[in-house]
């Protein structure tokens, strides 16, 4: 069993605290991905698992064991860096066996495990190789491969493919997901990129500013977002967030986005809302569409619109309209020809309307 | 034609560059019969008499071991005293770490005379005086804040995830810095071993006051040639020629690395 504990965990530097009284528990053999803009302590928290930085307070502990005065190699967990940290003199099969001849672990039993990691990152032919040799995604295999050698309950990933590019970094993701499919570990992974957090994970834990804003499956996350933090951060292009009022309406209560423009709220038991209260209405780029003519939606509105700006993407189109004065990213699909200037009906899918309270940013609908 | 008018500038300037030393060279090989009496540019009479009488009375070879001897301490002394300096101040922070590194600079800025008088009396209150370790300290005050400059630039260089992934993969840290990161800066070690080499090599000051006779350097011993019969020219160019000769063989080693070092590693 190696589930991963934080409770309370605090991280200072000085008097100035980044992470803030966090907990966390990551069960065994999950895949976590701690996700959030840059400064944002998932990188420190990270870190204070392996042992790199001192826990200010709280308790962390792998495997059922407190681990905050345990040396990072006492940890039993592997990480891999953002810059791969290869050792440069060595060779390929130096840099993964060389922390297992610390361990003293016997020589055959060193040779087969570095065998069997390189058949898995299919690294055999480059054993030889130095780091400079390789290119930077073969590195990145590498650091790996040097993780995977040495068996470890944890996996810890710190922004393994932040430099890599567009392409590669999409297969390494695939390569990773692989990874966990066989190695059956526990990983806790850090990354900037929601695409990245989406795909990988069992669960995507969202931080801001040393504070974990939300923890959930990538699905419950994207469709319920806790607040306006989560709400923008995750899914691209990001969800739509506009100011709104509510109002009482003649059917149920609406929310008024300009003066042209006003939209009911579909009604939820339990749920109402005080007149004029200031909010936020979230809607996903795709629940805001071009209209064509049937309506199958249970719950819709239909509006028309202005096209600003054109975004092809291939396979769909972002559209940056104006509607009725308020500015919404609609997607339409590909082929789908689409001119600036043009004039749309578009139809909003209300079912899947977010409403935040302005002040306190939370989800109230 | 600008390349021509180039090479033409470079070959002048090599040949007044080269000049002075080629005249040594050329002294070096003549009695000082034919040096005083003829003007020519090279030896009629070629002979290595000067090198023999060098190499043979150990009034003059002792000088070239003496100088060997505290040059080679100072290196150690500075390299091992510079390493772990300069790899506290590249990996961590504390209280004035800036203006301290600042500071080490700022004792190359006083000239060594300035210190002469303090060490001479220092150093004969301990009884250092006419001893190799004497001279070979003294000159840490000028190469070890060197050797701590270049080599914090070169372990700058070096990523902290190199020392972090080492603690998870279990090295401690003497091993990890003997196997590792030794390793990895082996360059600036190299050019500040060079640095310090060449500042000892040539520093006469000091090297001078603090000798007398067990540890005397060979340049102090040179201006030994000056007589009442007058000056030994011969020999007294044999013996430059010989001084100039590890220099040139230390440049030789670090050649391809010299601009990174005078960098100060930050390139």
């Amino acid at each position: 069993m190696a589930n991963v504990i934080l409770k309370d965990v605090v991280k200072r530097y000085g008097k100035l605290e980044v992470v803030h009284s966090i907990d966390l528990h990551v069960a065994d053999k999950e895949f976590v991905v701690l996700v959030g803009p840059s400064g944002c302590g998932k990188s420190t928290t990270l870190r204070m698992i392996a042992g790199l930085e001192d826990i200010s307070g709280g308790t962390i502990s792998i495997a059922d064991r407190v681990v905050n005065d345990l040396a990072p190699k006492d940890r039993d967990a592997a990480m891999v860096f953002q810059n791969y940290a290869l050792y440069p003199h060595m060779n390929v099969y130096k840099n993964m066996s060389f922390g297992l001849t610390l361990r003293k672990m016997p020589k055959d039993e060193i040779d087969r495990r570095v065998k069997e990691a390189a058949a898995i990152l299919e690294l055999s032919e480059l054993l030889q190789r130095k780091p400079h040799e390789l290119s930077g995604g073969q590195r990145q295999r590498v650091a790996m491969g040097r993780a995977i050698v040495r068996h470890p309950s944890v996996y810890l990933f710190d922004e393994p493919l932040s430099n890599l590019d567009a392409k590669l970094r999409a297969q390494m993701r695939l390569e990773i997901k692989l990874l966990h499919h066989n190695v059956q570990s526990t990983i806790i992974y850090v990354t900037h990129d929601q695409v990245e957090a989406m795909t990988l994970a069992d669960r995507i834990v969202v931080m801001r500013d040393g504070y974990i804003e939300q923890v959930g499956s990538p699905l419950d996350i994207f469709q319920n977002p806790a607040n306006i933090f989560v709400a923008g951060f995750i899914g691209s292009p990001p969800m739509n967030l506009v100011p709104a009022v509510i109002e009482d309406g003649a059917v149920g209560q609406a929310l008024r986005l300009s003066d042209s423009l006003s939209l009911p709220i579909p009604s939820k038991p339990d749920c109402q809302f005080k007149s004029g209260l200031k909010v936020v209405m979230g809607l996903r780029t795709e629940d805001l569409f071009i209209d064509h003519g049937e309506d199958d939606l249970s719950f819709s509105h239909c509006v028309d619109g202005l096209v600003k700006v054109v975004e092809p993407l291939g396979s769909e189109t972002n559209l940056h309209m104006d509607l009725q004065g308020v500015p919404l990213v609609a997607r339409c699909e590909g082929r789908r020809q689409v001119t600036v200037g043009d004039h749309l009906a578009m139809r909003l899918n209300l079912q899947h309307l977010h409403i935040f309270d302005a002040a306190t940013e939370q989800s109230i609908y | 034609m600008k390349f021509q008018k180039r090479t033409i500038g470079l070959i002048i300037y090599f040949v007044l560059l080269m000049l002075p030393i080629y005249w040594m060279l050329n002294m070096s090989l003549r009695t000082n019969a034919d040096i005083l009496s003829a003007f020519s540019f090279y030896p009629s009479a070629p002979t290595l008499d000067n090198y023999i009488k060098i190499f043979t009375d150990e009034s003059w070879y002792s000088g070239y071991l003496n100088s060997f001897y505290y040059v080679s301490m100072n290196v150690m002394i500075s390299l091992l005293t510079a390493l772990p300096a300069a790899y506290a101040f590249s990996r961590y922070n504390f209280l004035g770490d800036k203006h301290l590194f600042f500071w080490l600079l700022t004792n190359r800025m006083a000239p060594p005379a300035v210190f002469l008088l303090p060490f001479f009396q220092l150093y004969s209150t301990f009884n250092l005086i006419d001893t190799h370790f004497a001279v070979a300290l003294s000159h840490c005050l000028f190469n070890v804040p060197l050797a701590v400059w270049v080599l914090e630039g070169f372990m700058s260089g070096v990523p902290r995830e190199i020392d972090e992934m080492a603690y998870i993969d279990g090295y401690s840290f003497p091993r990890f810095f003997l196997t590792i990161f030794m390793p990895l800066i082996r360059t600036g070690i190299g050019v500040t071993a060079f640095f310090c080499f060449m500042f000892s090599w040539v520093e006469l000051l000091l090297a001078r006051t603090l000798t007398t006779t067990a540890a005397k350097p060979i340049a102090a011993i040179m201006t030994r040639t000056v007589s009442a019969s007058g000056l030994d020219w011969g020999l007294l160019a044999a013996a430059g020629v010989l001084t100039i000769v590890p220099g040139a063989l230390v440049i030789w080693f670090v050649r391809n690395h010299l601009a990174k070092g005078f960098a100060l590693g930050r390139v």
